[in-house]
């Protein structure tokens, strides 16, 4: 082949490879322009996806959740809302969890709690706000509700606080519910029954909001444990509380409506006799709870009984054994349950006490014509009285079996009666019963009924709002008997699993060669 | 679409693979359901919020296969050259893992009509429940079929599957890991202790923010939140359509 003829080939193959790079320039053009699409889409897409996300979350996601439980537990009712309608448009009420808000409180005792708190802040048209600070990482929190550290907030980390104009109120998450007190008897654990969040929180604003109304003074300074739950149970009806030491010239100030007597491990002075006395008889209320405990199996209390004995009653220097296994709890004669007389019986849902450790209290013979005393607490037909040996065991004194006072009323016989409910066990009024059982239990319940018997006033402050029995997941035990059981148990653990395996072991073994 | 997902549905019970997604899913929800039973209280609520965990077992199962098998078959190269939609090969791929697990929770349905029968509680919550158990399926296994279309290897698809979803599991405690550590940080370059602490709940509520499980959780309680099936619908979406993305990318790679 000439020369001349081989030049247009090369020509050609010029041209082509000039073709062929141009395609691939072009293609690579192509690829690159799709790459950007393919990044650039992605990169919109999921920015969409976040902000729509963030949108709706932040902006919308109150108003876009829905609370279709059965009895709406997670909502505020119509009480509530009127109720924080009727407040002036500058009300500010703060409600504080003490620590951070849980990102998952299912199945914690926040469940029924969380979401109905954001339903108040939601429709109280900025008049409630929630929020969480933990306690241990912002501690100037406890500066700003409670200035004077006389609640010690840094030590109810978990609780909420609810405040309003300076005025704080304390709620403990465990009070929000109630309990099934037979389980508790029984096994010692408690098992929720009813959802009470809702009365709790909106009767603690009431009260905040209208301010209180009665003052209840504790008396310190008789070897006596501490009050500080009492004191939170006075908080939550609207009673404020102050402690009044028995030292010389004790003196119930004029501005008390109830004075405390909680579980003195040692007796009254003279001047507190006097003064006392004076005081029921100018219309007094009183509460006071003594017990037979290790710290007080010596003390008679001579002033303190010559004070009731005056009002009719007297507190016995022994100790209630309750011998009917029926009323024992947990197989103990020092503690068991006690009947309610039928005239209280409308002091709480339930109608037997937890007494501990419990004087017997007695009506005295001669009798006071100026006071009516009558009981209000008894033990059944088989209690009988003990006192402690010298190793501190029970010693029955009197082996006839008979119904013991374990609760009295007296009131003073004229148109302002002073009145005095005296508790022979500490159950009413102590930290250590209410710190065990809390503030929803059922002695709880009932001595908020004496005190509401004594200070009617407190009572207006009382919205009803009823309890929501949380749903029952129990099964009808007719139904959900063992041998139902065994059969759930092979039909869904054994029968059906193995079918499937079995499936899958045939189809392995006939796809392996495959 | 419909040929797509009829031929993945179907393939589940043409190998072992769903019947061992659902033998594995029967035993452990009827172990669950049996020990609710036993107790004389049952809550479907929370037999499903327990089963929730099993996804991290399931998911790389049920889509370990999809595309990784494909590949291993070269059947994959049918849908690069056939004339179909490739967002139609991830959809049907995408719904047929849903239909199976579908199938799986007909057990929970059958443990409901139990319950009823032995006068138990179905209520709101247990709708809710329900309703976000298929919600955050549908979340992972778009996650588990990003994971499939990303690797040749089904065991590698598997593994792949099952990080990415334990991360999103422990996406809250990792929060509060990483809150701790920027407050730790800071700490060291002397910075006030509010301000520390600030940074702390910023950095784990940023990151709590993607836990879909906590998001999720108040259905149980009948709470329905449609933030949170929003949240899950539109990540599924994202997954399922990087996945097409990527595809695409391989069907006009020219490599």
């Amino acid at each position: 082949m000439s020369t001349n003829e081989r030049k247009p080939a090369k020509n050609v193959s010029k041209v082509s490879n000039n073709a062929a790079a141009n395609k691939k320039k072009h293609r690579n053009e192509r690829a690159h322009q799709l790459k950007i699409f393919a990044v650039g889409s992605v990169l919109i897409l999921l920015a969409i996806v976040l902000l729509a996300n963030v949108l709706i979350d932040k902006v919308l996601g109150n108003a876009l959740t829905f609370d279709f439980s059965v009895q709406h537990s997670n909502a505020i009712s119509d009480t509530s809302v009127k109720f924080l309608e009727s407040l002036p448009q500058d009300t500010k009420i703060r409600i504080v969890g003490l620590f951070e808000r849980p990102q998952s409180f299912y199945e914690t005792k926040y469940q029924y709690i969380v979401p109905l708190l954001d339903d108040y802040a939601k429709k109280s048209g900025g008049k409630v706000s929630v929020e969480y600070v933990d306690v241990t990482k912002n501690p100037g929190i406890i500066q700003q509700l409670d200035p004077t550290d006389s609640y010690s907030l840094k030590s109810l980390s978990g609780w909420y606080v609810v405040s309003y104009n300076g005025k704080i109120d304390l709620i403990d998450p465990v009070s929000c519910y109630t309990i099934d007190t037979d389980i508790l008897n029984e096994t010692d654990s408690f098992v929720a029954t009813g959802i009470n969040t809702e009365y709790t929180f909106t009767n603690s604003m009431m009260s905040l909001v209208k301010g209180f109304t009665n003052k209840a003074y504790i008396v310190t300074g008789l070897k006596e444990n501490g009050a500080t739950q009492f004191k939170r149970l006075l908080n939550g009806m609207g009673i404020e509380v102050q402690d009044l030491a028995a030292a010389t010239g004790f003196k119930v100030p004029e501005d008390c409506n109830l004075l405390v007597l909680n579980g003195p491990n040692s007796d009254i002075t003279e001047a507190m006799y006097s003064e006392i006395k004076a005081y029921v008889e100018r219309g007094g209320k009183v509460i006071i709870s003594v017990d037979y405990s290790a710290d007080n199996v010596n003390e008679a209390f001579p002033n303190l009984n010559r004070l009731l004995n005056e009002m009719n009653i007297n507190i016995e220097h022994s100790m209630v054994s309750e011998n009917d296994p029926a009323y024992q709890l947990n197989a103990k004669i020092n503690d068991s349950q006690g009947d309610i007389v039928d005239k209280y019986s409308n002091f709480a849902s339930e109608k037997k006490m937890h007494i501990t450790l419990a004087r017997p209290l007695s009506l005295i013979s001669a009798q006071n014509a100026n006071y009516i005393a009558e009981p209000v607490i008894v033990s059944s037909k088989s209690a009988t009285k003990s006192v402690a040996d010298e190793n501190n065991m029970a010693k029955q004194i009197d082996s006839t079996p008979g119904i013991l006072n374990v609760a009295m009323h007296t009131a003073y016989n004229v148109d302002n009666p002073g009145e005095v409910y005296v508790f022979g066990t500490v159950n009413f009024t102590s930290d250590d019963y209410f710190e065990q059982f809390t503030l929803s239990d059922r002695n709880a319940d009932f001595v908020k009924s004496c005190v509401r018997s004594m200070l009617p006033t407190s009572a207006q402050y009382n919205i009803d709002i009823p309890v929501k029995k949380l749903d029952g997941n129990r099964l009808n035990d007719n139904k959900a008997t063992t041998a139902a059981g065994t059969t759930v148990m092979i039909v869904f653990m054994i029968v059906l699993p193995v079918i499937l395996s079995s499936m899958a072991v045939i189809v392995y073994n006939k796809r392996k060669n495959l | 679409m419909q040929a797509i997902f009829k031929r993945e549905f179907l393939s589940y019970f043409r190998t072992p693979v769903g019947y061992v997604a659902m033998a594995i899913f029967t035993f452990i929800s009827g172990f669950i359901f049996y020990t609710q039973f036993a107790s004389g209280y049952v809550s479907i609520s929370q037999e499903i919020i327990t089963l929730r965990a099993l996804f991290i077992v399931i998911v790389p199962i049920i889509t370990m296969g999809m595309f990784a098998e494909d590949r291993r078959r070269g059947t994959e190269i049918l849908y690069y050259t056939s004339p179909i939609e490739m967002f139609s090969v991830v959809a049907g791929k995408f719904l047929a893992a849903m239909a199976l697990y579908f199938v799986m929770f007909i057990n929970v349905f059958i443990h409901m009509i139990v319950v009823s029968a032995c006068g138990g509680a179905v209520d709101a919550g247990v709708v809710g429940s329900v309703l976000v158990f298929f919600f955050l399926a549908a979340l992972f296994i778009s996650i588990g079929l990003l994971a499939s279309v990303l690797t040749d290897n089904q065991i590698i698809s598997a593994i792949v599957a099952f990080l990415f979803i334990l991360v999103v599991q422990l996406l809250s405690v990792i929060g509060n890991y990483c809150g701790t550590a920027v407050s730790t940080v800071m700490s060291y370059m002397g910075i006030s202790s509010s301000a520390r602490n600030a940074a702390n709940q910023a950095v784990s509520g940023f990151i709590g923010w993607f836990d879909p499980f906590t998001k999720t959780e108040d259905f149980s309680i009948g709470l329905f939140s449609v933030s949170a099936l929003v949240f899950c619908i539109s990540f599924a979406i994202f997954f399922l359509y990087l996945s097409f993305r990527i595809l695409e990318k391989k069907r006009w790679s020219q490599k």
